[in-house]
């Protein structure tokens, strides 16, 4: 069917349910209700009263910057808004609109306080005084490092007279304030500075003695003595081991000339005057003890033969335990030695120790029961020159070590103490650094707030352009000629659109109610069939 | 009616007879004796042999007919305008019909007042004028009969009487001198006319006005169909139906016209009094 739908004259033409044929079907309904919206809105547009706007514009220059990550001069305004937004209030009080009130005879003494509640939330309401665009205005200077703030002070009336002469009295208003409050500020400021001056220099007293004290103390630990007192220990070192040299050699030399000692008799033999050698003691000991055994054997003890022979005899083993005991003595001396030696290296508890305070002991105990036991010196002296020699030369090298060991006692000590000395050196360098650190940060502190007690003290002596903050006009209120309020042209642009968009609306709402048939469209919503148009006759 | 009467005397009816006699043998009685009745009614067949017929003819007032939004000529761009909207309609309808055979088209609308009746003729004419077809305008809208209205004349008979037997479908017939085209007019408002409509008399007519002329195309101007079940009874007998429309209807009447006349084929809707063809732009 719906190839054969050849329609009548309309039906050719693809008009559709689009917004024009809705608008053309209700052209009636729109213009009717654009026109009343524009009527209605015109006349309130009209009777509105005409406002007066008299404004000025401020600038408020600040000092107020921080150093933020990067090291750039920031700020973020919230201190100068804060001061700002408090001078706002002040000025917005109601005493203070009150005092305006009167001076511009918009109310007098008489009023009620309802009255006058009135009038003051009618001033607030056309006030305003507040940051150009938005807040802050090109908050950072990197450049000069100051904050630049733009304020603009308004207000509105239907008489322009009042508008500037309000607008201007608010203007004088907040620079006087906010004048006097910079100046009350600094003066604050410069008594807190230097109250904090005073604590810091105390403070910087305090780091200084103690720093002192410590050098004192530490005299010998301090940096600049340190190469000194490392070359001390180097040297030390070296005559220890210098020391160790020479003892080692002096026991060598010890051990050779008991060496020697042990090959030599104490005795030089005893030559008669025809040159025969003559008996030695030792042999002559054997030959007494011979000569006491027969003796004993023919006479009683108490013979006078036996008793010199037991008294030869005695003397003569006398001689042989000297001897002994000397060797006792130089094997003591060596075992103390190495106790000396030892006793830096290992504990009491050690082993070696044990063993050589034992042998120490029975050593000295074995020389003591000697020397109890040991009878008068015999008259008979060593004679042998060449034993003579080499006992001296053995005593001389006991003094010589003796003299060695006392050195290097004394030279371990000292070595103890550089030792120590150069252990404490970092602890000694950190708490110095510490403490000139800690008396360096009381000494800036101190300087900081010198400074800004100098800038304040001079702020205060000079003119306002060293001030922290300072306030600029940089437009005066002026009286205005034309008034700011209503803007008509626009209200009516607004108002054509308006009216337009609600006759529009009306067109939208009429076609979304119409259940008429009122087009082709319709009828094709119904059927394929085709729809053939008849045209209205008149 | 009264010329008529003046043309239709009783000796050029006797010469008829005579001229009826010699070509076909066949002797025509006139149905009454009475010269009046003859005068002011037609030949008509008195048995199966007679095959001559005379409808009444009515004058023809295209002023009056204008008035009525029924366009014969083209006087202007208005006229013009809508004769062309007709000769698409007509030319749609044909088509459609051709395309199944069909021979009765039931012109009707959901309401009263859409131009049932004014479409009706204006189709009727368009086929009877411009194309090779007759056509027969049935007025069956029984509660309320236009047709004679609209044509201006006082119908002697209407389709009732024929339903109901009291006269045959000659003597109804109505020539308003508009070459093709006949009508069968109603006559008087008959309350009870959707009862009348579904009645097998009411059939056979349908039936008898659709086989006597193979060629003719009857259309029936028919009542609202929402004023009754009018069109329901008719659906049985008809081929196709036009539903005439104006933008006073709603969605939800032509829901149910729909609805209603399910069962029979739409050959199309008129959408009258359309503002949207009214401003064509491809007329010139």
């Amino acid at each position: 069917m719906k190839n054969l739908a050849i329609q009548s004259l309309g039906d050719s033409n693809p008009r559709e349910n689009n917004f024009f044929s809705q608008f053309k079907r209700q052209w009636v309904a729109f213009l009717l209700t654009s026109i009343s919206v524009l009527v209605m809105g015109g006349i309130v547009i009209y009777s509105l009263p005409d406002i007066y706007v008299a404004e000025s514009k401020l600038e408020i220059t600040s000092k107020e910057l921080f150093l933020d990550k990067k090291g750039t001069a920031n700020s973020s305004g919230a201190q100068i808004a804060r001061r700002f937004y408090s001078t706002r209030d002040h000025i917005l009080s109601s005493e203070n609109i009150t005092r305006i009130l009167k001076e511009n005879n918009l109310t007098d003494d008489n009023a009620g306080e309802e009255e006058l509640q009135k009038l003051i939330a009618k001033f607030r309401k056309a006030t305003s005084l507040g940051f150009i665009q938005g807040e802050i205005i090109n908050p950072i200077t990197t450049k000069e490092g100051l904050l630049r703030v733009g304020v603009e002070i308004k207000y509105e009336s239907q008489s322009p007279q009042q508008a500037f002469k309000i607008a201007d009295d608010l203007t004088t208003n907040f620079l006087e304030t906010s004048s006097a409050r910079v100046a009350l500020r600094n003066n604050r400021k410069m008594e807190y500075l230097q109250i904090q001056m005073k604590g810091v220099a105390i403070q910087v007293r305090a780091a200084e003695e103690k720093l002192a004290a410590f050098k004192n103390e530490n005299a010998m630990f301090l940096p600049d003595l340190q190469p000194v007192t490392m070359n001390r220990y180097s040297e030390l070192k070296s005559e220890l081991s210098q020391i160790e040299e020479r003892l080692t050699n002096i026991q060598r030399r010890e051990r050779e000339i008991r060496a020697n000692l042990a090959t030599v008799s104490t005795d030089a033999f005893l030559y008669s005057a025809d040159g025969t050698r003559v008996i030695g003691p030792a042999e002559k000991l054997t030959l007494l003890q011979v000569e006491l055994a027969n003796a004993s054997a023919k006479f009683s003890r108490n013979h006078p033969d036996i008793a010199r022979l037991n008294r030869e005899i005695q003397q003569l083993q006398g001689i042989h335990k000297n001897h002994n005991t000397s060797d006792l003595e130089i094997e003591l001396s060596e075992v103390k030695d190495k106790l000396a030696s030892l006793k830096g290296k290992y504990n009491a508890s050690h082993p070696d120790m044990k063993k050589l305070n034992s042998r120490k002991l029975s050593l000295e105990k074995i020389l003591v029961n000697a020397k109890t036991e040991q009878r008068p010196r015999s008259t008979s002296v060593p004679n042998n020159p060449a034993y003579i020699r080499a006992l001296t030369q053995l005593e001389s090298v006991h003094d010589e070590r003796s003299q060695v060991k006392s050195k290097k006692e004394g030279l371990n000590q000292e070595l103890k103490t550089v030792n120590e000395q150069i252990r404490s050196f970092p602890t000694v360098q950190k708490q110095l650094v510490e403490l000139e650190r800690e008396k360096e940060q009381f000494s800036r502190k101190f300087d900081a707030l010198e400074r800004e007690y100098i800038q304040a003290d001079l702020t205060k002596s000079m003119n306002d352009a060293s001030l922290d903050e300072r306030f600029m006009l940089v437009e005066s209120p002026e009286r205005p000629i034309t008034p700011s309020k209503p803007h008509k042209l626009l209200l009516t642009a607004l108002l054509v659109l308006l009216a337009l968009s609600v006759g529009t609306a009306a067109v939208l709402i009429r076609e979304t109610l119409n259940d008429r048939i009122w087009g082709k469209i319709v009828l094709q919503e119904f059927s394929d069939d085709p729809v053939f148009l008849i045209p209205k006759f008149r | 009616m009264s010329s008529d009467k003046k043309n239709l005397t009783r000796s050029s009816i006797e010469d008829a007879m005579v001229k009826a006699k010699k070509t076909t043998g066949t002797e025509l009685v006139p149905q009454s004796t009475d010269a009046t009745q003859v005068s002011s009614a037609k030949i008509r067949y008195l048995d199966k042999n007679i095959v001559l017929s005379k409808t009444t003819r009515i004058p023809l007032n295209k002023e009056a007919l204008k008035q009525k939004h029924i366009f014969l000529d083209t006087e202007d761009k208005n006229t013009a305008i809508a004769i062309s909207a007709y000769r698409h309609l007509r030319t749609n309808i044909l088509k459609t019909l051709n395309a199944f055979g069909g021979q009765t088209l039931l012109v009707t609308g959901p309401t009263a007042s859409v131009g049932k009746t004014t479409t009706a003729i204006n189709l009727a004419i368009n086929i009877a004028r411009h194309s090779q077809r007759t056509a027969l305008l049935v007025d069956l809208d029984l509660r309320k009969p236009d047709l004679h209205k609209v044509f201006d004349f006082e119908p002697e008979f209407g389709v009732i009487d024929i339903i109901k037997g009291k006269t045959p479908l000659e003597d109804v017939l109505v020539s308003p001198q508009i070459e093709r085209l006949t009508l069968l007019p109603g006559k008087e408002a008959y309350e009870d006319s959707s009862e009348l409509l579904s009645t097998g008399a009411m059939s056979n007519l349908l039936q008898d006005l659709k086989s006597r002329y193979p060629e003719r195309l009857v259309i029936i101007d028919s009542p609202p169909v929402l004023g009754g079940d009018h069109v329901e009874a008719l659906s049985a007998s008809v081929d196709a139906c036009l539903i005439v429309v104006d933008k006073t209807n709603r969605k939800h009447e032509l829901k149910e016209t729909l609805r209603r006349v399910h069962d029979i084929k739409i050959a199309g809707y008129v959408l009258n009094r359309s503002l949207e063809a009214k401003f064509d732009r491809y007329y010139y």
